[in-house]
C-alpha cells in the first residue's frame, strides 16, 4: 500500500475519480503510516474511527458521481483549527480537553468538499513559534535529518503540518501563517507552503494569535495541490467582519507554465551581506530559472524592510496579550485554583501558558500599557504602513517578488530555544508580507550542503493568487526539487 | 518618551556565532536596553494576571528588556504624518442584520467548564 | 438661582459638580456583535452565543440595527454623527467578561457633542452638553449571593449593546442630575431606542461627584457606579457631597476612587480599591475594520425621527395653550403624551389636560399602574371631558364618575355618560328645583341668615348646604346666584 501514499493530493484525486482506487484505502494507508510516525510526534490527536467514517461516505458520493473537489483526501489539521466534538487545544495547557462544539469555516469547507480528517497536527503554541518546539505535546522532528543524522526542527508553527506532509503522514495539511508559520516550515521540509492573502481564507474558529496578521492555508506536496486546497478553504465568511466578499477563482487553472513578460522583482533589501552563500546562490539560481521562463526581472527596493521584524515583534504580541485574555479558566480548559479570582486567574494562567507566551503576552501587555502605547503601538502601525506602501510603489515596477523563504535551512533541535530573538529572526523573510496582508508561497528549490532542503519565496499582490502560483509552479518546475526525507523513523 | 536609547549591545542577547548573528547585525539589533525592572515586570505580570514569583522577576526583567531593546530600533525611522495601519484590509465593515439566529443551547456552552453550578458557570467568590 | 444649590459646610458654602455617564440598553432583537437574542428574564446561560462566551476563534460582527439606534439617539440629543468611528477593546479581567475585553469606542466614539434642556422647577429650564455617545459591549452578570466562597456567572446579557452617554460636568444638585437623567430616558423612549427601564437595569448611571467652593477650581471626583434608580441617585449624589465636604473641611483629601451606593442605608463605599491595577490598554479591535457610515444612511434615519420631547413640549403650549409645566409633565414619557393627545382631540385641550394630570395620572401613580394598563381609555376621558364641558356634570361629579370607572368595581370601564345615566348624576340646571332646595336652607336657618348679612362670606355655607342636598348634582354657579339673590347680598 506505501504507493498509495506516496501520491499527491491531485494524483489521488484522478485515481479516486477514475476509481483506481477507494477512499477508504487511501486513508487506511496513510492511517497505517500515521500509526508508525510517533517518532516524528506530528499528530497530536489521530482520529482513526472518524477517518473511516468520512471515507466510506465519500466512497458513496463517489460511487453515486457526487464527488466533491477534495472527495476522500485524507488531511491533517493544525490543532489551531476549532473541529467540532474533536479536543482543540492550540497544544497549550491553557485548553485543556476543550472540545469545541462547533467547526471552523476553513475546515467546515474542506469537509463540505469531501476531505478526509486524520487527525489534528502539532504546533508552537499559540502558533507562538518557529521550530515546534513550544508545544505541549513537546516538539516535532522534521523527517529531514542532519549531519550525522541529527535529529532538526520541522519549522513552526506549523511544524506538525510541514513534517507530516514531508513524512507523507496524510496526502496535505491545513496550517496558519502569522509571520512565517506556513511558509518557514515549509521551507525547512522541502515542501510547499501557500499564505493566502489577508482575508481569503475566513479566521472564524481558528484559535487567534494576532487577528490582523493571522492567515490559514495549505502545506502540501506540490503547487498544484495548494491550488487545489486553497480553492477549497477560501471564500467569503459572513460570520468573519474582516473577510471580503471577493469570487473564488479556478487557482488550479492558473498554473499554465506560462509567465512570459511577468516582471519579477528582486527587493535589494533581501540580499544581505553575510548571507549563507547556499541562500544566496539558490536565489540566483531561481532568478535564473524565471528569466529562463521568459519573465523581465526587476530590482526593486523595499526600503523599511529591516524594521519589519520589530514591528511585528509588537503588533503580534500586543494583540495575542487581548486575544490570550479569554484563557482564564472560567468557561473552558483547565483552571488552577486560587484563594480568590484574581489568584484563580494567576496560577490558572501560569500553569497553563508555556514561557514563549509568557513572554509575548508580557511584551504586548507592555507595548499597549498606558506611558506606552504610543511610543511602541502607535510607531509599529505607522511603520506597518510604511512596510505596506514599500510593497505598493514596488508592485508599480513588478508582478510578483522573489526572495528566500529563510535565512538558513533546518536546524537542530533545541539549538535556539534559549533565545527567543535568535527564534525571531527565522521570520526575517517572511513577515514583510504578513504585516502588508499579501500573498507569499514557498516553493522547494534545492538543497544545501548538508542535503537540507532550502525554499524560494514568492510574494504576490493582494489576491493576486493566481499569478502567484503560476510563477511558483515555474519555479517547482524548473528546480524539479524530488528529495524527499528517508522512513528512519518508521517503527 | 519612554523608550530609552538602546545602550551598547550586551554579550548574552546575541552570543550566536555563524549566519545568524550577521543577520543580527545586519539588523543592527542594540542589545539590553534597561526599559524594564522588576517593578515594572512585576506590574506587567499583574495586568497580564499571569503569576509571576519574585525570583522569577529579574530574569522575566531582562527577557522583556532584551527584546524592547530589540525592537526599540523602530525609533530610528521618521514616522510623522504616518497614520498607523491597523488592518490590511482596506473595506468598510459589513453590518449584519437584526436577526436572533444564534444561542439557545446553554448546554454547549457551559459543557467545557472546569465549574459549574446548576445552569452557571463557578468561580471563585468576587469580592467588590 | 445657582446659589440656592450650594451646600452649606462648617466652613462655608459648597458647590456640588456632577457629571454622568448613562448606560442606556440598544432596544434591539439581537446582541450587538452576535445573533444571541436579547430579552430580559431568559434561563440563565440561554441566550449566549459562542461569541458571547468567547469560544476560541469567534469573531464579532457588529449588528446594524444598533448602529441606527446610536444614531438615531445622538440625532436626538442634537449631536453630532461620526460618520467614521472606531471600535477599540477594553482590556480587563472579570469573570462576566468573557474575552476579558469589553469591545467599546474610545478615541473615536460614533457620536460626538451635543445638548439637552433639561426641565427644572417652576418651568425652568437649563442646557446640559452631552460629550460623546458610544456603543459598547453590556458584560454578563455576577451572582455573588448564592454561595458562601464561589460566584455564579450567567452569561445572557454578555454582549448586548449599551450606549454610553457621557455628560459634560455641567449639573450643580441632585435635583438637575435627576432631571437630567428623566430627560435622557425621555428622548430615548420617545426615539424608541431605548425601553428606559430602570429596574431591569436598561438605564443606569455611573454619577461622578465633585465638590468645590464656588469659584474654585474643579475638585478630585468620586465615581459612583451603576445607580439604578432616580431616587437613589439623588440619594447618593447628597451623601456622597456631604461625604466629600466633611472629609475636606477635617482637613482630609478626596481619594479619586470609584465607589458604590448602597440603597439599603443610603450611603456609598469604595468599591475594593484597585484602581492602581487598572490599565486598560485600550486599542483598536483587529477583529473589525472601522464603521464607515453614509451620510445618507444618517439622513433616512433623520428623515424617520419622531417628535421629540422639546418639540413636542413646544407645540403643546403652542397649539393647545398648555402652561409649561403641564406640557412638561405631559410629554415626560411618550405614551402620557400620545394618551393626552387622544383624550384632546376634539375639545377643550386645557380641561383635557387637567383631567389627564389631575385624574388619570394621579390614579396610575397611587395604583401603581403604567398608563397601558389605565382602566380608563383615552376616549372615555375625552366623554368626560365632554359631558363637564356641555355643563352635563359638574367638576366635582366629573371627578366622581371618574373614580368609578377607573376603580376596581361594577362602574370600572364603563363610558362615564351610562355612569351619569344610571346614578342620575346629571347637573340640575332647572331653576324651579334649585330655588325649592335654596328656599328650605334659609327657612331651616334664620340663625345663619341672620350670620349671612353681616357676613357676607357665610353665602358659602348656604351654597355648600345646597349643593349636599342635591346631591351635588344642582349648577353650582346656578346655586351660588340664587342664594346671593335671596340672602340680599348681590
Amino acid at each position: 500500500m506505501s504507493e498509495l501514499t506516496e501520491l499527491t493530493l491531485a494524483g489521488a484525486r484522478d485515481a479516486l475519480a477514475d476509481k483506481q482506487i477507494t477512499a477508504r484505502e487511501l486513508t487506511e494507508a496513510h492511517l497505517a503510516r500515521v500509526a508508525k510516525a510517533d517518532a516524528l510526534n506530528a499528530y497530536v490527536l489521530q482520529t482513526p474511527e472518524l477517518a473511516l467514517q468520512m471515507a466510506d461516505a465519500s466512497d458513496a458520493r463517489l460511487a453515486k458521481g457526487e464527488a466533491g473537489k477534495l472527495e476522500g483526501i485524507p488531511l491533517g489539521v493544525k490543532d489551531l483549527f476549532c473541529t467540532k466534538g474533536v479536543r482543540t487545544t492550540a497544544c497549550s495547557n491553557i485548553l485543556g480537553d476543550f472540545t469545541p462544539p462547533y467547526e471552523s469555516t476553513v475546515t467546515a469547507n474542506l469537509w463540505a468538499d469531501g476531505a478526509v480528517m486524520l487527525g489534528k497536527l502539532n504546533n508552537d503554541e499559540f502558533a507562538m513559534g518557529s521550530s515546534n518546539e513550544t508545544s505541549r505535546f513537546g516538539p516535532v522532528i522534521n523527517p529531514w535529518r542532519g549531519a550525522g543524522d541529527s535529529q532538526l526542527v520541522p519549522g513552526g508553527s506549523s511544524g506538525g503540518s510541514s513534517a507530516a506532509v514531508a513524512a507523507r503522514l496524510g496526502v496535505a495539511a491545513t496550517a496558519t501563517d502569522t509571520g512565517g508559520s506556513i511558509r518557514q516550515p515549509a521551507a525547512f521540509t522541502g515542501t510547499v507552503g501557500l499564505k493566502p492573502t489577508y482575508a481569503r481564507c475566513s479566521r472564524w474558529g481558528v484559535v487567534a494569535f494576532a487577528s490582523s496578521l493571522d492567515q490559514a492555508g495549505p502545506i502540501t506536496q506540490t503547487v498544484q495541490d495548494a491550488a487545489i486546497m486553497l480553492e477549497s478553504m477560501a471564500g467569503f465568511d459572513a460570520k468573519d467582519a474582516t473577510s471580503i466578499e471577493r469570487d473564488v477563482p479556478n487557482y488550479e487553472a492558473a498554473l499554465t507554465g506560462d509567465i512570459r513578460g511577468l516582471r519579477v522583482g528582486i527587493p535589494a533589501e533581501y540580499r544581505v551581506d553575510n548571507m549563507p552563500s547556499e541562500i544566496e546562490e539558490l536565489w540566483q539560481q531561481g532568478i535564473d530559472w524565471l528569466k529562463q521562463a521568459g519573465a523581465e526581472i526587476v530590482d526593486v527596493s523595499l526600503p523599511h524592510t529591516k524594521y519589519a521584524l520589530p514591528a511585528y515583534y509588537i503588533i503580534a504580541p500586543a494583540e495575542a496579550s487581548s486575544n490570550l485574555a479569554r484563557y482564564d479558566g472560567v468557561r473552558y480548559g483547565m483552571r488552577e485554583n486560587g484563594a480568590d479570582i484574581d489568584d484563580m486567574y494567576a496560577s490558572t494562567r501560569a500553569a497553563g501558558f508555556g514561557d514563549e507566551v509568557v513572554r509575548r503576552i508580557m511584551v504586548g501587555t507592555y507595548a499597549l500599557s498606558a506611558g506606552y502605547y504610543d511610543a511602541y503601538y502607535v510607531k509599529a502601525l505607522q511603520v506597518r504602513r510604511l512596510i505596506a506602501d514599500d510593497f505598493a510603489k514596488a508592485y508599480e515596477k513588478c508582478d510578483v517578488l522573489l526572495t528566500p523563504t529563510t535565512p538558513s535551512a533546518a536546524f537542530p533541535i533545541g539549538d535556539q530555544t534559549k533565545d527567543a530573538l535568535q527564534m525571531y529572526l527565522n521570520d526575517v523573510f517572511t513577515v514583510t508580507v504578513n504585516l502588508a496582508g499579501l500573498p507569499g508561497i514557498s516553493v522547494p528549490a534545492g538543497i544545501d550542503a548538508q542535503g537540507l532542503p532550502l525554499g524560494l519565496q514568492l510574494i504576490g499582490k493582494a489576491f493576486g493568487e493566481e499569478e502567484l502560483l503560476r510563477v511558483a509552479g515555474v519555479v517547482e518546475e524548473a528546480a524539479g526539487f524530488t528529495g524527499k526525507a528517508d522512513d528512519w523513523w518508521s517503527v | 518618551m519612554a523608550i530609552n536609547k538602546a545602550i551598547a549591545p550586551a554579550n548574552g542577547v546575541l552570543r550566536r556565532a555563524g549566519g545568524f548573528a550577521s543577520f543580527a547585525q545586519l539588523f543592527r539589533i542594540k542589545g539590553l536596553n534597561m526599559s524594564v525592572d522588576e517593578k515594572m515586570a512585576r506590574r506587567i505580570a499583574m495586568l497580564s494576571r499571569i503569576g509571576v514569583n519574585d525570583e522569577q522577576l529579574p530574569a522575566l526583567a531582562n527577557e522583556l528588556s532584551a527584546i524592547l531593546g530589540f525592537v526599540e530600533q523602530l525609533s530610528e525611522v521618521d514616522t510623522t504624518d504616518v497614520k498607523p495601519l491597523t488592518s490590511a484590509v482596506d473595506s468598510i465593515m459589513r453590518m449584519r442584520a437584526d436577526e436572533v439566529n444564534d444561542g439557545g443551547y446553554p448546554d454547549d456552552i457551559l459543557k467545557n467548564a472546569p465549574e459549574k453550578d446548576d445552569e452557571y458557570f463557578a468561580v471563585p467568590k468576587v469580592v467588590e | 438661582m445657582a446659589n440656592s444649590d450650594l451646600i452649606s459646610g462648617a466652613t462655608g458654602d459648597w458647590e456640588i459638580v456632577l457629571g454622568l455617564e448613562i448606560h442606556a440598553q440598544v432596544s434591539s432583537n439581537a446582541k450587538l456583535f452576535s445573533g444571541a437574542a436579547t430579552e430580559f428574564g431568559a434561563e440563565p446561560n440561554s441566550q449566549v452565543s459562542l461569541v458571547d462566551a468567547a469560544m476560541p476563534g469567534m469573531l464579532p460582527v457588529i449588528n446594524e440595527k444598533c448602529v441606527e439606534q446610536a444614531v438615531r439617539t445622538g440625532l436626538g440629543l442634537k449631536a453630532q454623527i461620526n460618520l467614521y468611528s472606531v471600535f477599540d477593546r477594553k482590556n480587563y479581567f472579570y469573570p462576566d467578561l468573557p474575552q476579558g475585553y469589553q469591545i467599546s469606542q474610545f478615541q473615536q466614539p460614533i457620536v460626538g457633542e451635543g445638548a439637552i434642556d433639561i426641565d427644572l422647577d417652576e418651568g425652568t429650564v437649563k442646557q446640559i452638553r452631552i460629550e460623546r455617545l458610544h456603543l459598547e459591549q453590556d458584560a454578563g452578570k455576577s451572582l455573588h449571593d448564592q454561595h458562601p466562597n464561589m460566584s455564579f456567572v450567567d452569561l445572557n446579557r454578555s454582549g448586548v449593546a449599551l450606549m454610553e452617554i457621557v455628560s459634560y460636568p455641567d449639573m450643580r444638585s441632585a435635583a438637575e442630575a435627576q432631571a437630567y437623567v428623566k430627560k435622557i430616558r425621555a428622548i430615548v423612549r420617545s426615539l424608541g431606542t431605548c425601553d428606559g427601564n430602570m429596574e431591569q437595569g436598561s438605564l443606569r448611571a455611573d454619577v461622578n461627584v465633585s465638590v468645590r467652593r464656588p469659584g474654585d477650581e474643579l475638585g478630585t471626583r468620586c465615581e459612583i457606579k451603576n445607580v439604578n434608580s432616580i431616587r437613589f441617585i439623588g440619594q447618593a449624589i447628597e451623601h456622597e457631597a456631604r461625604r466629600q465636604i466633611d472629609i475636606i473641611e477635617d482637613g482630609g483629601t478626596i481619594l479619586q476612587e470609584t465607589r458604590l451606593f448602597d440603597p439599603k442605608n443610603g450611603e456609598t463605599r469604595s468599591m475594593r480599591s484597585k484602581e492602581e491595577a487598572h490599565d486598560y490598554r485600550y486599542f483598536p479591535d483587529p477583529d473589525l475594520l472601522p464603521l464607515s457610515l453614509t451620510q445618507d444612511f444618517v439622513d433616512r434615519i433623520a428623515d424617520s425621527l419622531p417628535e421629540l420631547p422639546d418639540d413636542k413640549k413646544a407645540r403643546f403650549i403652542n397649539d393647545y395653550g398648555l402652561s409649561a409645566y403641564d406640557a412638561g409633565v405631559l410629554v415626560s414619557e411618550s405614551e402620557n403624551a400620545a394618551f393626552f393627545e387622544q383624550a384632546a382631540q376634539g375639545r377643550d385641550a386645557k380641561a383635557t389636560a387637567n383631567m389627564v394630570i389631575g385624574s388619570v395620572f394621579a390614579g396610575l401613580n397611587k395604583a401603581g399602574l403604567s398608563i397601558a394598563e389605565s382602566p380608563v381609555t383615552a376616549a372615555q376621558v375625552g366623554q368626560l371631558v365632554d359631558l363637564q364641558s356641555d355643563g352635563t356634570v359638574s367638576s366635582r361629579i366629573a371627578k366622581e364618575v371618574f373614580e368609578l370607572m377607573f376603580e376596581d368595581g361594577e362602574d370600572q370601564g364603563k363610558d362615564p355618560a351610562v355612569i351619569v345615566e344610571e346614578k342620575g348624576l346629571k347637573q340640575v340646571t332647572d331653576t324651579g328645583a334649585i330655588e325649592a332646595a335654596v328656599d328650605a336652607v334659609i327657612e331651616a336657618n334664620p340663625d345663619k341668615v341672620e350670620q349671612a348679612r353681616e357676613r357676607p362670606k357665610m353665602a358659602g355655607w348656604f351654597v355648600g348646604q345646597v349643593m349636599q342636598e342635591t346631591g351635588g348634582k344642582a349648577n353650582p354657579q346656578a346655586v351660588n346666584a340664587l342664594v346671593m339673590q335671596k340672602l340680599g347680598l348681590d
